[in-house]
């Protein structure tokens, strides 16, 4: 008796996970249909693109020289990883 | 405001292994990340944390800039700039000689995707919304570079409706070798060679209008890395996009390839806090893109380029 009840509720826990699962991953299909929603999601949005405003040089040296011929300081963002890359 | 400046944006590391003069200057003003406003000549005007409650506040940034003018502007040209003007040659855009002039430039963007339903909606959409509630959306940004030799290789020499066109396998392993890895959370070493199990993306020709190829991309990668026998990390993935490409000009003018699947195992390195125990299957996408940001933002190396050099390109 407790040998099937335990068969049962492990039967039963197996179905909800199984259950649980199953909405995430089919969610998880890149398709025609899909295609839209995926990309509204996995492209930058435009807040995340704000500082792409700035006209950033790539490198340090670059700013030197046109800080030196134009006669302007420099404004430095420093980060571990390029800012305009891997961060 | 900042057309009074000259912005900068590069890696912690100036100076090491570059010109001696640009690692001179360098150091004399920066010392870790960091937002700084300095002379030509390395004299520093101020020093900002990124992230500090100071820069948090548009009028404190306004009135940071004026300071920072004003300094500038009282010392004399002896002192801000350098004693004889810097050598364009030296240093430059760093990695200019390995720019794909004329071939494909794509922006990547990596992503963690819903990890249950109903996650897409709660996706930050303002910058005052992140931070707040799910993290799902977190990600980071690259670039892709093929030279044009690569581009042309791309492309299907039957340029009818239906024809397709294997990209060449070693454009494809680049993808998932350096581009589709888990640095949502940081940066990540590139997958190595042996470690792509699939690379296979296709261009199918979905019509010819005029000189415009309009092409259908579809695909899939695996990449798996192991370290004495015990799973590291992996991600696999299926690729579906679409593209433009113009015959008459060479170039593409619609590009969005978009990579959907599992990641597993370690995420970012030395990565510590919430991401460390973050290791157990979950989706993340890769997208890759035309660049919306110009030059001289779109001339930055990937940071494959800046780590390897011409290899990222083998």
């Amino acid at each position: 008796m407790y040998k099937r009840l335990l068969a049962i509720g492990a039967a039963l826990l197996i179905g909800v996970a199984v259950v649980g699962a199953a909405p995430a991953q089919q969610e998880l299909v890149l398709n025609d249909q899909t295609f839209r929603k995926w990309h509204e999601f996995i492209a930058p949005r435009p807040f995340e693109l704000e500082w792409t405003q700035v006209p950033w040089r790539p490198s340090f040296w670059e700013g030197v020289v046109e800080g030196h011929e134009k006669d302007k300081p420099l404004l430095l963002w420093i980060m571990n990883g390029h800012p305009l890359s891997e961060t | 405001m900042v057309k009074s400046f000259i912005p900068v944006a590069d890696h912690v590391g100036v100076g090491k292994g570059g010109p001696p003069e640009e690692g001179e200057i360098f150091k004399k003003v920066a010392q870790g990340q960091g937002i700084y406003a300095c002379t030509p000549s390395g004299i520093l005007l101020e020093k900002g944390v990124i992230g500090s409650p100071e820069y948090g506040n548009l009028d404190k940034i306004a009135a940071k800039f004026k300071e920072w003018t004003a300094k500038y502007e009282k010392m004399s040209k002896a002192e801000r700039l350098l004693a004889k003007a810097p050598a364009k040659a030296l240093g430059g855009s760093r990695y200019a000689e390995l720019y794909p002039e004329g071939g494909l430039v794509l922006q990547v963007q990596t992503r963690d995707l819903p990890r249950k339903p109903g996650d897409v909606d709660v996706t930050p959409k303002t910058a005052s919304e992140c931070g707040k509630g799910s993290k799902i959306g977190a990600g980071n940004w690259d670039w892709a570079w093929f030279r044009k030799d690569e581009v042309r290789a791309m492309l299907p020499s039957d340029r009818t409706a239906g024809a397709r066109h294997r990209m060449p396998e070693s454009l494809v392993r680049r993808l998932a070798m350096h581009h589709m890895i888990d640095n949502v959370l940081g940066q990540l070493r590139p997958f190595g060679p042996d470690e792509i199990k699939k690379a296979e993306l296709t261009f199918v020709v979905e019509r010819v209008e005029g000189s415009f190829l309009h092409m259908r991309l579809e695909g899939a990668t695996k990449a798996e890395r192991q370290k004495d026998g015990q799973f590291v990390r992996s991600y696999e993935a299926s690729l579906l996009g679409r593209c433009a490409y113009d015959v008459s000009q060479e170039k593409f003018t619609l590009f969005d390839l978009l990579a959907v699947g599992m990641r597993a195992g370690a995420r970012a390195e030395g990565a510590g806090g919430p991401s460390a125990g973050d290791v157990a299957p979950n989706p993340m996408g890769v997208g890759f893109f035309l660049p919306k940001a110009g030059p001289p933002i779109s001339l930055a190396a990937p940071v494959g380029v800046r780590k390897y050099g011409a290899r990222y390109f083998n």
